[in-house]
């Protein structure tokens, strides 16, 4: 039972999702440090500031915190909540109980949410309390205290609920469903999750939580019921704080008994669903995606490329899951700026955030594009690749480029145009949708500049750039790309022979990338399969 | 050299300084269906490795009807067929997908490729499969596809790295009528295998390879008359200095037994 308890605890850190090199070690230290910086950082500041600030928004804010990453958390292990069928396949035979089994895995899950929870809590809890409330140990003890719990226990309620969701699925679809409307779950919390990160500081701000407790409505706020908790174990008499506590405990109460029945009817389903045949029947393109491929990709190897392309986008888990979350952090700086927007600004903020939010997304979904042809599926199985290599053939390079174009840019513009209709009616959403198509095509031609790489056959892990590097790179590109050019786009609009001379300018030098790229192409001998060519990387093979 | 022949000429190859090939010459000729065998670890793996151009020789040469493989990889890729070892496909994909990536990847055009398809699945009884993930397909299934995708182009010679395994009688049949069938149109078969029988039945010739060397290399028939052994087991037994494997598999179950 104690091995086996080890076993799934490690299976946690094992997917190449979470440790791309298998290095647990490093990984730990770096998402505990990433995890704590937050709680560390905020401390110290207010070790300056002292007992002058009100700690609790400052509370809600870490409570919201430890929250959202703990929903993170269960996201990227969504696949590892339960046994799996690998898992029962090994372990059934050998006498070890399905109890022990079921055992093992919920005491991994209950240590992985309490490391997760210390980690997180690790400098917030003693700090926020120590600093703001100085000279009276006793108080700050108990603040501390009712921090931490409150902290926990709103983590905890999440991590609870997110588990009895996994539950019901599998319990009433099996598998199946669970793949089918797992991964769309998954990046609808994505979504949630990253732009919850992205506002949970506004929370700080005294005013908004006020408003928010004195709100008809405040029952609905998760965060609030939590807060409620910590102000009522730090001793606070205010009624409307004790009721929004009892709401949190009743809700973690219903979640742990919600999680219990679900989590045990979905494994029960999986131990009879275990012999089941893995995957059913994949659904082809439909006819549109198809002619839409054939269309942009006339060639029969560039239609070969791009539709493994396709179905690789549409089917593989861990890739959708990656895309997801960098269309998720796109979705969520869209979304952030749309919403503080809304909380106040004027028609000039409005349409310089609509005009960025396309931008943003097509920045976030290319980029993540970019990123996840670079991630190899089948390591084993991109022989085929290699041996199907009879010449130089560019238009299997040039399939990369059109996978851009079809699953990057045309979602987006298309999104984009019934709100840009809404917003500034016929004339201007043709002129914005020509803006940001030819922006989008100069990132499609900037991301894929010498890129030598069929998606998804490569035969190592991306990850030996210099990431620092790579992230400045990237940060300021996207500050430029988003921000400044959407500024831009709006200045342009009151002087139309400069927009159609700027227009015209980009698409030149689109053009001359374009033709340089198809030039450089052309004079590649073939695809890069290997980091470093050499004997040992070869894949195909077992041993002599 | 005859046209379309293969030819290994004095090949070697060392992995850090160790010969796991020393010196292996041969040459197959259009219409040959060739057996390659060898028990583990004769360098078996690191022919057919060289063969399909993943491994350069370390000396001595591989020529293609009268080319170098070397000289021009690209083109002799396009000219034969592959079957691994172990069936290393795309789970993701379906089994008629999977086709016709190979297919694209080959540059055929969509309608030829299309026909081939649905022929091949249609002979190996995989029309109601083809929709299903390759992640549910049974070995032979997936071996199934692996030969119908070396086919498709039409190559000129095949490379068969325990192409049966996991097949079932019918397909086997299928398989052994198919190199037959191969040969008939000229096409060169190389055949690697560990499975005797089926090498006895199928192939016109056989290559014994030990400690990296070839051991012999005629038809079955002249080989059992030669060396005056009734099959091609004894004939690979005594090449290949087997031990006593009935000694062998009794101390097995005895140290098993405590």
């Amino acid at each position: 039972m104690r091995r086996l308890y080890r076993f799934f605890l490690a299976a946690f850190f094992e997917s190449d999702l979470v440790a791309p090199g298998g290095d647990l070690r490093n990984l730990g230290v770096v998402m505990a440090a990433l995890f704590a910086a937050p709680g560390m950082i905020i401390g110290m500041y207010l070790s300056v500031l002292g007992a002058r600030i009100d700690p609790v928004p400052l509370v809600a804010f870490f409570i919201a915190l430890a929250m959202l990453l703990v929903g993170i958390l269960v996201v990227f292990e969504w696949d590892a909540l339960f046994p799996s069928r690998v898992d029962l396949m090994i372990l059934r035979p050998l006498p070890v109980t399905p109890l022990a089994i079921l055992g093992a895995k919920l005491g991994a899950l209950a240590t992985l949410l309490a490391a997760f929870s210390v980690i997180v809590n690790l400098f917030s809890t003693p700090l926020v309390p120590l600093m703001t409330a100085p000279g009276n140990i006793y108080h700050a003890a108990r603040l501390a205290v009712a921090q931490g719990i409150a902290c926990v226990a709103a983590s905890t309620w999440l991590f609870l609920l997110l588990l009895a969701a996994q539950g019901a699925l599998l319990a009433l679809g099996g598998e199946t469903l669970l793949r089918r409307a797992g991964s769309t779950l998954q990046f609808a919390l994505l979504i949630v999750l990253f732009t919850g990160l992205l506002l949970s500081p506004e929370l700080m701000r005294p005013n908004l939580l006020r408003n928010l407790v004195a709100h008809p409505h405040r029952a609905v706020a998760p965060v609030l019921w939590f807060v409620g908790l910590y102000r009522w174990i730090g001793g606070s008499a205010n009624p409307a704080w004790q009721a929004l506590a009892h709401t949190g405990v009743r809700a973690l109460i219903i979640a742990a008994a919600a999680a219990a029945l679900f989590y045990a009817a979905g494994y029960v389903r999986q131990l009879r669903g275990m012999l089941a045949a893995p995957a059913g029947r994949h659904r082809a393109p439909g006819a549109g995606v198809r002619r839409l491929e054939g269309w942009m990709a006339r060639r029969p190897r560039q239609r070969a490329v791009l539709r493994f392309l396709h179905a690789t986008l549409t089917r593989s888990p861990r890739h959708r899951l990656i895309l997801g979350i960098w269309l998720a952090v796109g979705a969520a700086f869209a979304l952030e700026a749309v919403l503080q927007l809304a909380w106040g600004a004027n028609f000039r903020d409005v349409e310089l955030a609509a005009l960025a939010a396309p931008l943003i997304l097509l920045f976030f979904l290319l980029g993540g594009l970019r990123h996840v042809f670079t991630i190899p599926v089948e390591l084993p199985a991109n022989w085929i690749f290699r041996f199907s290599e009879t010449g130089p053939h560019p238009e299997r390079l040039l399939a990369a480029r059109t996978g851009l174009l079809l699953y990057g840019v045309v979602p987006v513009l298309l999104a984009a145009f019934p709100l840009s209709i809404r917003l500034w009616g016929w004339q201007r959403t043709w002129q914005h949708t020509a803006y940001d198509l030819v922006l989008a095509l100069l990132l499609v031609e900037a991301l894929l500049w010498r890129f030598r790489k069929l998606p998804f056959t490569c035969s190592y892990l991306p990850g030996k750039a210099n990431i620092k590097l790579l992230a400045l790179l990237y940060l300021i590109v996207f500050l430029v790309y988003a921000y400044s050019m959407s500024s831009w786009e709006w200045d342009l609009w009151r002087h139309p022979e400069q927009w159609v001379v700027a227009v015209a300018e980009i698409a030149l030098v689109v053009a001359v990338l374009a033709w340089r790229g198809r030039a450089w192409r052309a004079a590649q001998t073939g695809c890069q399969f290997d980091d470093n060519p050499e004997e040992l990387v070869q894949t195909l093979f077992g041993r002599d | 050299m005859s046209k379309g022949a293969l030819e290994l000429r004095q090949v070697v190859r060392t992995y850090a300084k160790i010969p796991v090939v020393r010196g292996i010459s041969f040459t197959l000729r259009p219409g040959e269906v060739c057996g390659y065998l060898g028990p583990n670890g004769s360098g078996k793996t690191t022919t057919v490795r060289m063969l399909t151009g993943l491994l350069p020789p370390t000396s001595g040469g591989i020529y293609f009807d009268g080319s170098d493989i070397a000289e021009a990889p690209m083109a002799y890729k396009a000219r034969f067929g592959y079957v691994p070892e172990e069936p290393y496909l795309y789970r993701h994909l379906t089994g008629q997908e999977y086709l016709e990536l190979v297919g694209g990847l080959r540059g055929i055009p969509d309608r030829p490729l299309r026909a081939k398809i649905h022929g091949a699945l249609e002979i190996f009884g995989l029309l109601g499969s083809r929709d299903a993930a390759i992640e549910s397909y049974s070995k032979g299934m997936k071996q199934k596809i692996l030969i119908s995708a070396a086919l498709l182009h039409d190559p000129e010679l095949l490379i068969l790295d325990e192409p049966l395994s996991g097949l079932d009688v019918t397909a086997v049949a299928i398989v052994r009528h198919l190199f037959a069938a191969l040969a008939r149109r000229g096409k060169i078969v190389l055949y690697s295998s560990h499975v005797l029988e089926v090498v006895e039945r199928i192939c016109s010739r056989v290559i014994v390879l030990y400690q990296g060397r070839v051991v012999a290399d005629d038809s079955v028939s002249r080989l059992g008359e030669m060396m005056k052994l009734p099959s091609l087991e004894a004939i690979f037994a005594r090449l290949t200095e087997q031990p006593d494997l009935e000694r062998q598999a009794q101390d097995l179950v005895e140290l098993m037994a405590g």
